[in-house]
């Protein structure tokens, strides 16, 4: 069965072309490392912690909620490096490398608005809160999104590329903004307890937790970057490929 | 049962079934893709 896959894929050249569901695409050993990885993160999440004396086992959201976050804000530096790239080089590679972090980073916004949202429930006792830090979070998932309609529905895929990539420079703004939000208005949300002038904040496990949980949702950022990448340079083949059949049918 | 454990799972539950979710969308968009090529691939082989 396999043989007969590869005997039958044609052969694009600087093209990825293998499998999405088979090992040839979700690389063994990132794979192994990232579950992994996530695995001991949510054991110690779970089970390692200290239940925090107020809040309780629902505290223990942070280790998922803020990770979650951090890494949204590496998506989005990526999106901002690979769009400065792009308008930089005006090739592909920088536009695909944009686009497929915009899209991972819009995923993990939306569980930081989820899992916010969940704990917030517990602990402040509602769902929502127009709160500085929470508003300029829904902002950054509006901007994101923005950017994915934007490259979904422009009928001209060279200009979609170019405003993508002004929104992918110009959206980042908002990063800070959320970082700081905390510092710079009166908010809900607590201040950051780890990337603050005075030094982590946290007692020792739950430090090591909240790191071990930032290393593995980073793997898995990577994980999916080299699978959405990847997926991208087969879409630009196919598009290629059909670009040519048209050209010689014509 | 702990309220506060009762979010937790629920956190739990979301974040592995949206990243799921997303994994399984990310294949069948890699495997579609795929099969748009291979097909193309083969239409000369077809109209010979």
């Amino acid at each position: 069965m396999i043989a007969a896959d590869q005997s039958t894929r044609p052969k694009v050249a600087g093209q990825d072309t293998r499998p999405a569901t088979s090992g040839g695409w979700f690389s063994p050993v990132l794979t192994g490392v990232t579950l992994l990885a996530l695995a001991v993160g949510t054991g110690m999440a779970l089970f390692y912690a200290p239940t925090e004396r107020v809040q309780g086992q629902a505290q223990r959201i942070f280790y998922f909620h803020v990770p979650l976050a951090w890494v949204a804000y590496l998506a989005f530096f990526v999106v901002l490096v690979g769009s400065v790239g792009y308008l930089w080089r005006r090739t592909e590679g920088w536009d695909m490398l944009a686009q497929a972090s915009a899209e991972i980073g819009l995923v993990l916004t939306t569980l930081v608005l989820v899992t916010g949202s969940l704990w917030g429930r517990t602990v402040w006792g509602t769902w929502w809160s127009w709160d500085p830090r929470l508003t300029a979070t829904l902002v950054l998932w509006f901007i994101y999104m923005g950017y994915q309609l934007i490259r979904q529905f422009s009928t001209n895929p060279t200009r979609a590329r170019r405003m993508a990539a002004v929104l992918g420079i110009v959206g980042f703004v908002d990063v800070p903004i959320v970082h700081q939000s905390v510092v710079w208005w009166r908010s809900l949300h607590p201040e950051p307890v780890v990337l603050n002038a005075r030094g982590p904040q946290l007692p020792g496990e739950m430090l090591v937790t909240l790191l071990v949980n930032l290393l593995a949702f980073t793997l898995l950022y990577v994980f999916l970057m080299v699978v959405r990448v990847r997926i991208a340079r087969l879409e630009a083949a196919v598009s290629e490929r059909r670009r040519q059949e048209s050209f010689s049918e014509g | 049962m702990e309220e506060g454990f009762v979010y937790l799972l629920v956190t739990l539950v979301s974040v592995v079934l949206t990243l799921g979710g997303y994994l399984a969308y990310l294949s069948g968009r890699g495997r579609a893709a795929r099969a748009s090529l291979e097909s193309a691939g083969q239409q000369p082989q077809d109209r010979a």
